[in-house]
């Protein structure tokens, strides 16, 4: 398969198939979907091979790739025009502009203050909650908490500021974790909080 | 100056010790603690506030847990066999091509 201009392709980009198969699954939140971007992104990568630089990091250039094809086929309409007023409201451009304390924290703070709620929700409702997040939120969750990416690299695949990064994974985590927390209550795994119910997001 | 003197005297230590975190500025960096995006002194200074406030110490233990949790329900997805076969005859294909 490998021909002379493919040289380190197997060693370099399919080993990584497993987390371009993860991250296409949460790209598109169906198996088959998946399937298709991952032979999409791996033949993109194939016929561009010879434009990778060797030795950078392969696996955040098929992220690249797959997430590009992935937004092509989407709709970007309004979800992300509602992402980008919020990220361009006054005083938002990292953390510091919403509240430091997180909802979830204060809701807990009596019942579970260390969120071991967290460990009760099945993997089926986890994975539920992480594909209702918006696309920028959820890749940026993503590829942080489950690859490790740096905000760097994030913010290179992205195609966004390290700011903007920053902020995308505080207000992700944060819905999350939301959802989450919601869901636990409703299902009995914990207390609701006396008088915080509506606490939303800042 | 004058401040700066008094803390190395009482620090004991010619290197002069960074002023505590406050609380809102400990529970302001936890994701990028987390995330191992702070140097290592500022990482060292942020862990060390987790570490002896009591009342921020849970919000640590629960962003960890939430973490954890995310991982673990991701984590693990390898890629099935088949969709591995098919990229591997698809680029065999392509590799094929490209030779003829």
């Amino acid at each position: 398969m490998t021909g002379s201009s493919h040289i380190g392709f197997e060693e370099e980009a399919l080993v990584h198939m497993d987390a371009v198969y993860r991250f296409a699954l949460r790209l598109t939140g169906s198996p088959d979907r998946a399937e298709d971007l991952v032979q999409d992104t791996y033949l993109r990568a194939w016929r561009s091979w010879d434009q990778y630089q060797r030795g950078t990091r392969a696996r955040s250039w098929l992220f690249t790739i797959a997430r590009n094809l992935f937004l092509r086929e989407e709709e970007r309409g309004k979800r992300h025009d509602a992402i980008l007023r919020e990220e361009t409201a006054p005083g938002t451009g990292g953390t510091g502009a919403v509240s430091v304390v997180n909802p979830v924290w204060v809701s807990t703070l009596g019942s579970d203050p260390e969120g071991r709620f967290f460990d009760s929700i099945v993997d089926d409702e986890v994975l539920r909650a992480i594909d209702q997040l918006p696309e920028e939120y959820r890749t940026a969750v993503v590829l942080s908490d489950v690859e490790g990416l740096s905000y760097e690299e994030i913010g290179a695949l992205m195609e966004i500021p390290v700011g903007t990064v920053k902020s995308r994974l505080f207000r992700g985590r944060r819905r999350l974790q939301k959802v989450l927390y919601d869901f636990a209550v409703e299902m009995g795994y914990i207390a609701p909080a006396a008088s915080t119910s509506d606490a939303g997001e800042g | 100056m004058i401040l700066d003197a008094i803390r190395r005297f009482f620090g004991g230590s010619d290197e002069p010790r960074e002023p505590e975190l406050s609380c809102q500025e400990a529970l302001a960096r936890v994701y990028e603690l987390m995330d191992g995006e702070l140097d290592p002194a500022e990482a060292a200074r942020v862990d060390r506030h987790f570490r002896i406030c009591a009342a921020c110490y849970p919000h640590l233990k629960l962003e960890e847990c939430f973490r954890e949790r995310v991982r673990s329900a991701l984590g693990e997805t390898p890629v099935p066999d088949e969709v591995r076969t098919r990229v591997l005859e698809l680029l065999a294909r392509e590799g094929e091509a490209g030779r003829g």
